[in-house]
C-alpha cells in the first residue's frame, strides 16, 4: 500500500513537470497587503474570471498567475476584506502588488458578494482537518480572565481536546500533547504555555494569523505525528506607527509597531503578569493566607519582528520570542525559573516570477532553573533544549494547474537532560550531570498542487526524513523484556540513523459550486519525545530523541470529508471521518522514573495506538453574528506492552463527546456579546476496585487502565464589549471588555482522588478538586 | 523533590482551587481477590500468615476471612504447616511453636484453597545489632504539646553487599505499633552499602515521646523488595498531584493472582526509657 502510494506520487509529480515544459505563457506575480498597515495578506485569492484560473497567495502574500497572453480582468479577493478588480495586459511577465482595505460593510451588515471567490476556500481547496483562525476572531471569544489565548480557540475546534480545565496543552486526533509541532515564524516552542499551562506562550497583540493543520498535514511540515500548528507574527504596521495593548486583571500588554523606511518595518509587543499581587490581595480579602504569600509567581514575554524589502525580489526578516516564568519563594529558599527563547532570520528570493524562495534559520532553546538555598548550602539544578535549523523552501507556480513545492531542513537537536550542582559556603561540593544528547534531523520534500479538471484537483508529496544520534553518547543495550544488558560508548560521529518516507496526498472532488468531497492519507515521523507522565504537562518534563532502543514514532491518516457552503459562502459546513494508526507508539511503564534517569529509554514501553473518528463543524465568519459549532465523536486507544495486560486502553485524552458552540454578536455599533459553551465526556481516570489493608492502611487495587471517566465537563462563558461611539472618527479606539467565564459556576472535575478518613487510615473516600469557579473579569484595551 | 517544587507552585497559583468529598459508585462487580498477608519475623512473638478477601474500596468493612486453607512455610531443610487456632479470629494461620528461624535462608510459602495455589519466596537477610541508642529533645514547637517532647535515634554498621533494606518503627511500650506502616520508615543500602549508618531519628512527630516514657524500638531487615514494595503503597496512598504518575497496582510477591505480600525478616526489639 505504501510502496504503491509512493510510486503513484513520483509517478504524477514527473508527469506535472514534463506538462509545464510543454506550454509558453506570461506570468502576473506580486504581493498582497493590507492597505491599512502593509501587513502581508496569507491566502488571498488571485482569479481571472475569463479563464476560470487562480491561484493563492503564500505566507508571505506572495502570488503568482501564469496565464495565455492577452488581456485579463483580475479579481483578488479576501473574506473580510473589499475585493479588488483590474485589468493587465499579458504580453510579458507582469508584478503587481495589491493593497486590500478591509471591508467595513461585511463586518457590520450581512452583505457578502456572491461571488466572492475566496470565501469557497472551504470547498476549493485540498486542505483537510486545517483550520485558520484569525486573530480577529479569537479576541471576540470570552476569555479566562479576560486574557485573550489562541490556544484556547485551538482548543474549541472539533477534533482538538484539552486534558485539564483552564490547560493550554491540546490534544489532536487521538496523538500525545508532545506529538503537536507548534511553531512561530517557524521556530518551534517547546513548552507553548505560561504558569503551568493555564496562559499560552503567545501575546495576542504580536499575532497575525494562525493555522491548524490537524490531517492532510503538508509535505513541508514534519516531525510531529498529530498536528502543526502554525503562528506568524504581525510583521509590524510600515504605514504609520501603531500601538496596542490592554490592562487585565492580572497582566498588561502593549504592541508598537512602525515603518522603518519606505521599505521595512518592525514590530515589539511585551506582557508581565501579575497574579501572584492579585492572588495575595484576594487571599487577605479572604482572610484566608498561605505559607507563600512572600513569594513572587510571574511571567513574562517580549515578541519582536523586523522587516526590509531590498527590493521586489529580496526581503528579510528577523524576528524573536523570549519568554520567562518566575516562581520566588523566598522564605522557603526556592526559585525556579523557566522559558522559551527563539530566533528566525528569513529571506525571501524571488528567482523568477514562477519561482519563490524562502531560506530560514532559526534557534529555539528551552531551559528550566531550579536554585533551593538556606543559609549555608544551595543546589541548582538546570536543564536545556537548543534547537538550531537551516530550511529552504522553493515554490514553483508551474501553470494555472500546477504549484510545486520542494525544499529542504536540516535541525540540529543538543539535550542537557539535566545537570544538578551543591555547594556549601559557596563551595561546590558535588555534581551530577545528564549526558548531553545531540542528534540531526534532515528532511527533504516534494509535493505539488494539481487540478486535473474543474472538479478534481490533487495535492500530493513526499517527504524523506532522517534522524542521525550523534556521538560522543553513551547508550543502553536492552533485551527483550526492556532490560539493559550492556552500555555502548559511541565516539564521535553518526552511530544510529532511520529514515522514513512519508506520502501526503489529499484529492478534491468538487459536486458543485457549494460543495465538495475531499480525501487524504498522511503519514508523519516523529523523532524526539516528551518524558510527560502527569495528567498536567511540567516545565521539569524534558524532551529526548529516538535512539536504537525507541524507534521513530509513525502516524499514519486516513481522512474523508463532506465540505458545503450555504448562503453564498457565508456559513461553511464540514463533516470528516478519520482513522489514524499509530506504530512505535510509546508510554511510560509502571512507575516509571523520569526525573535524573540517564537511562530513559529503559522508562518506556513500546506498542500500537488507534484513533478515530468523526468532525463536524459549522462556522461563520462573518455578519453581525460570528462563530462556529462543531462536535466530535472520537476514540483514542493504546495497547502497549507491559501495561493494562497488554490489552487496549483509553488513552488519557479519549473523550468520545465533544461539543462546543462559539458565538459573537453585534448588537450596535457600541455593544456587542460573545459567548462560549462547551460540553465533553469526562477525562478517563482509573479508580481503584478494591482494597485491602495492610498495618491499618487501605491499599487500592485497580483493574483497568482509564477504564473509568471523570463526571461529564461544561461549562458557559459569557462577554460584553464596550466600544465607546466616540472611537467612531479618531485613531485612537479603546474597548472595555466585561467577562464571565464559567457563569452557572459548575465545579468541573479536575481530578477526583481518594483520602484516607482521618480517624481511621483503613477507611477512604473519595475528593473532587475543581480549578475553577465562575471567574469575572475586566479588560481595558486600547490601540491607536 | 520535583513533586515538592510543583506541589508548592500549585498551591500558590491555584489558591482558588476548590475540594469537596464526593460519593462515588465504585461498586464494579470484579471478582474479590485472596489477601496473602505473611509478615514473618524473628521477634518472640506469635507469627502468623493472615488469609482473607479483598474489600470494596470505599467506605468502611471488615475483611472476610478465609479460613480453612492449607498453609505452608518451607526453609531450605525443612517443611512447617501453619494452623488457624480456635482461640484467635479466623483466617489467621500460626506457625507452630517449634519453629526457628534460619537467618540467610530462602523462604517458600505455599497456600491452598479451593482448589488454588499461591507460592511466594522470600529471602531472610541478617539484622545488624543497633548500637547508640539514645534519644533527645525535639527543638521545633509540635502543636499540642507544652512539654518537652523527644525523638529516639538509633545507629547500625549496613551489611555489606547491597539488596538490603530495612525498616523501622518506635512507639511507646504497652501501645501499638502505630495506626499505619507509615508511623514507621525504611530505606534501602543504595547509597549507604557496607557503611556505617549513624544517627537515624525514628519518631514521627506526630507521635513524640515524653519524659519517663518507654519506647520500644523494631528494627527490621525486609529486603530491597519489599522496600520497593512499600515504596509503591506510598506513591498509590498520597496521590493528589496532577503531576501524578498513572494510578498503578501495588506489586506483589504472591503468583496464582492473589495480592499482599510475603516477607521474612530477622528483627531487633530494643527498648529505651526517656531520660
Amino acid at each position: 500500500m505504501l510502496k504503491k502510494t509512493i510510486t503513484m506520487i513520483c509517478m504524477l509529480l514527473c508527469l506535472s513537470i514534463y506538462l509545464h515544459a510543454q506550454s509558453e505563457k506570461f506570468t502576473l506575480s506580486g504581493q498582497v497587503r493590507d492597505a491599512g498597515t502593509g501587513e502581508d495578506l496569507i491566502s488571498v485569492t488571485i482569479f481571472a474570471p475569463a479563464m476560470g484560473s487562480g491561484n493563492v497567495t503564500n505566507i508571505y502574500g506572495f502570488y503568482s498567475l501564469t496565464l495565455d497572453a492577452g488581456t485579463y480582468e483580475i479579481v483578488v479577493s479576501y473574506v473580510g476584506y473589499a475585493d479588488t478588480k483590474f485589468t493587465v495586459v499579458l504580453d510579458k511577465d507582469v508584478v503587481k502588488n495589491v493593497e486590500l482595505s478591509e471591508d467595513i460593510a461585511t463586518l457590520g451588515e450581512v452583505v457578502v458578494s456572491a461571488d466572492k471567490l475566496n470565501a469557497d476556500e472551504n470547498i476549493a481547496s485540498t486542505d483537510m482537518g486545517a483550520v485558520r483562525v484569525k486573530m480577529e476572531a479569537v479576541q471576540k471569544i470570552p476569555a479566562l480572565l479576560g486574557e485573550v489565548d489562541i490556544i484556547k480557540a485551538i482548543q474549541l475546534l472539533p477534533g482538538v481536546k484539552t486534558v485539564g480545565e483552564g490547560g493550554s496543552g491540546f490534544y489532536v486526533r487521538g496523538g500525545n500533547a508532545d506529538q503537536n509541532l507548534v511553531l512561530l515564524d517557524e521556530a518551534p516552542i517547546y513548552n507553548a504555555s505560561h504558569l503551568l499551562g493555564f496562559f499560552s506562550a503567545f501575546n495576542p497583540e504580536a499575532i497575525k494569523d494562525m493555522k491548524l493543520y490537524k490531517g492532510a498535514i503538508p509535505a513541508h511540515f514534519g516531525g510531529r505525528l498529530s498536528s502543526v500548528l502554525d503562528i506568524h507574527m504581525k510583521e509590524g504596521n510600515s504605514k504609520r506607527f501603531a500601538a496596542s495593548g490592554g490592562i487585565g486583571s492580572i497582566m498588561t500588554r502593549l504592541a508598537v509597531e512602525a515603518p522603518i523606511t519606505e521599505n521595512g518595518s518592525f514590530m515589539v509587543a511585551a506582557r508581565r503578569s501579575y497574579l501572584d499581587v492579585v492572588a495575595k490581595g484576594f487571599n487577605k480579602i479572604r482572610g484566608k493566607s498561605t505559607d507563600f504569600d512572600d513569594g513572587k509567581f510571574y511571567f513574562y514575554d517580549l515578541n519582536a519582528k523586523t522587516n526590509y524589502r531590498f527590493n521586489n525580489n529580496n526581503r528579510i526578516f528577523a524576528s524573536g520570542y523570549f519568554g520567562r516564568d518566575v516562581v520566588d519563594l523566598s522564605a522557603e529558599g526556592i526559585k525556579v525559573e523557566w522559558g522559551n527563547a527563539t530566533g528566525t532570520f528569513r529571506w525571501n528570493h524571488i528567482f523568477s516570477p514562477k519561482l519563490f524562495s524562502n531560506l530560514t534559520y532559526y534557534y529555539s532553546n528551552y531551559d528550566y532553573f531550579l536554585k533551593i538555598e538556606d543559609l549555608a548550602s544551595e543546589i541548582d539544578w538546570s536543564s536545556k533544549l537548543k534547537e538550531h535549523s537551516v530550511k529552504l523552501d522553493f515554490g514553483a507556480y508551474l501553470n494555472p494547474n500546477n504549484t510545486l513545492s520542494f525544499g529542504l531542513q536540516s535541525i540540529s537537536h543538543d539535550l542537557s537532560p539535566g545537570e544538578i550542582k551543591s555547594f556549601e559556603n559557596d563551595k561546590e561540593i558535588s555534581s551530577l550531570s545528564l549526558e548531553n544528547k545531540k542528534a540531526i534531523e534532515s528532511a527533504f520534500y516534494v509535493s505539488n498542487a494539481q487540478k486535473l479538471t474543474d472538479q478534481l484537483k490533487l495535492e500530493y508529496g513526499l517527504r524523506l526524513s532522517s534522524l542521525y544520534n550523534v556521538g560522543p553518547q553513551k547508550t543502553y543495550k536492552q533485551n527483550d523484556k526492556y532490560e539493559t544488558i550492556d552500555t555502548i560508548t559511541h565516539s564521535k560521529g553518526i552511530f544510529n540513523e532511520y529514515y522514513n518516507l512519508e506520502p501526503r496526498v489529499g484529492l478534491r472532488y468538487k459536486l458543485n459550486k457549494s460543495s465538495s468531497l475531499k480525501a487524504s492519507y498522511n503519514r508523519t515521523a516523529q523523532y524526539i519525545l516528551q518524558a510527560s507522565n502527569g495528567n498536567t504537562a511540567t516545565p521539569f518534563d524534558i524532551w529526548f530523541l529516538s535512539t536504537e532502543n525507541i524507534k521513530p514514532q509513525l502516524a499514519d491518516q486516513f481522512a474523508v470529508g463532506f465540505f458545503k457552503n450555504f448562503k453564498d459562502n457565508q456559513i461553511e459546513f464540514s463533516a470528516e471521518v478519520y482513522y489514524k494508526k499509530f506504530t512505535n507508539a510509546v508510554d511510560f511503564k509502571e512507575r516509571a522514573q523520569l526525573l535524573l534517569n540517564e537511562n530513559l529509554d529503559g522508562e518506556l514501553r513500546i506498542g500500537d495506538g488507534r484513533a478515530y473518528g468523526i468532525e463536524l463543524l459549522m462556522k461563520k465568519d462573518e455578519g453581525k453574528l460570528t462563530g462556529w459549532i462543531g462536535y466530535t465523536y472520537s476514540k483514542s486507544e493504546k495497547k502497549i506492552e507491559t501495561i493494562n495486560n497488554e490489552n487496549w486502553y483509553n488513552s488519557k485524552y479519549d473523550k468520545p463527546h465533544d461539543f462546543s458552540l462559539v458565538a459573537n454578536y453585534e448588537l450596535t455599533k457600541k455593544w456587542s456579546v460573545g459567548g462560549i459553551f462547551v460540553y465533553s465526556s469526562g477525562s478517563p481516570t482509573t479508580y481503584p476496585t478494591g482494597k485491602y489493608i495492610l498495618n491499618g492502611i487501605a491499599v487500592p487495587i485497580y483493574s483497568e487502565r482509564n477504564g473509568a471517566r471523570l463526571p461529564d465537563f461544561h461549562r458557559m462563558d459569557l462577554s460584553v464589549t464596550l466600544n465607546p461611539l466616540k472611537n467612531e472618527n479618531r485613531r485612537f479606539k479603546s474597548q472595555w471588555v466585561l467577562s464571565v467565564y464559567n457563569v452557572y459556576n459548575r465545579k468541573n472535575a479536575f481530578s477526583i482522588d481518594f483520602k484516607p478518613e482521618d480517624f481511621d487510615k483503613s477507611q477512604t473516600y473519595a475528593e473532587k478538586s475543581s480549578v475553577f469557579s465562575i471567574v469575572p473579569s475586566i479588560t481595558y484595551n486600547a490601540k491607536f | 523533590m520535583k513533586k515538592y517544587i510543583l506541589s508548592l507552585i500549585v498551591i500558590v497559583s491555584l489558591s482558588s482551587c476548590f475540594k469537596e468529598r464526593i460519593e462515588l459508585d465504585l461498586n464494579t462487580g470484579e471478582n474479590k481477590k485472596v489477601v496473602v498477608l505473611a509478615w514473618i519475623t524473628t521477634l518472640d512473638e506469635p507469627q502468623f500468615v493472615d488469609l482473607s478477601y479483598t474489600l470494596n474500596y470505599l467506605g468502611k468493612a471488615e475483611p472476610e476471612k478465609i479460613s480453612g486453607a492449607s498453609v505452608v512455610l518451607s526453609d531450605e531443610t525443612q517443611n512447617y504447616t501453619l494452623l488457624e487456632k480456635p482461640s484467635e479470629e479466623k483466617g489467621k494461620y500460626f506457625l507452630p511453636d517449634n519453629w526457628t528461624a534460619n537467618v540467610g535462608d530462602n523462604y517458600k510459602l505455599k497456600i491452598n484453597f479451593e482448589g488454588e495455589e499461591y507460592t511466594s519466596e522470600h529471602q531472610m537477610r541478617p539484622c545488624p545489632d543497633l548500637v547508640n541508642i539514645y534519644s533527645a529533645v525535639i527543638e521545633e514547637e509540635l502543636e499540642g504539646f507544652e512539654e518537652d517532647v523527644y525523638e529516639t535515634f538509633i545507629s547500625f554498621l549496613e551489611n555489606p553487599g547491597t539488596g538490603d533494606a530495612y525498616y523501622a518503627v518506635d512507639y511507646k511500650k504497652g501501645g501499638l505499633q502505630g495506626d499505619t506502616l507509615f508511623n514507621g520508615g525504611y530505606d534501602d543500602d543504595q547509597f549507604i552499602d557496607g557503611l556505617f549508618f549513624e544517627d537515624i531519628g525514628l519518631t514521627d512527630y506526630d507521635r513524640p515521646h515524653l519524659l519517663g516514657d518507654t519506647v520500644v524500638i523494631d528494627f527490621y531487615s525486609i529486603g530491597l523488595e519489599t522496600a520497593n514494595f512499600l515504596q509503591d503503597i506510598e506513591s498509590e496512598i498520597f496521590r493528589g498531584s496532577p503531576f501524578d504518575p498513572p494510578p498503578t497496582n501495588v506489586r506483589t510477591n504472591i503468583t496464582g493472582g492473589a495480592v499482599g505480600y510475603f516477607i521474612v525478616s530477622d528483627a531487633r526489639r530494643e527498648e529505651l526509657v526517656i531520660e
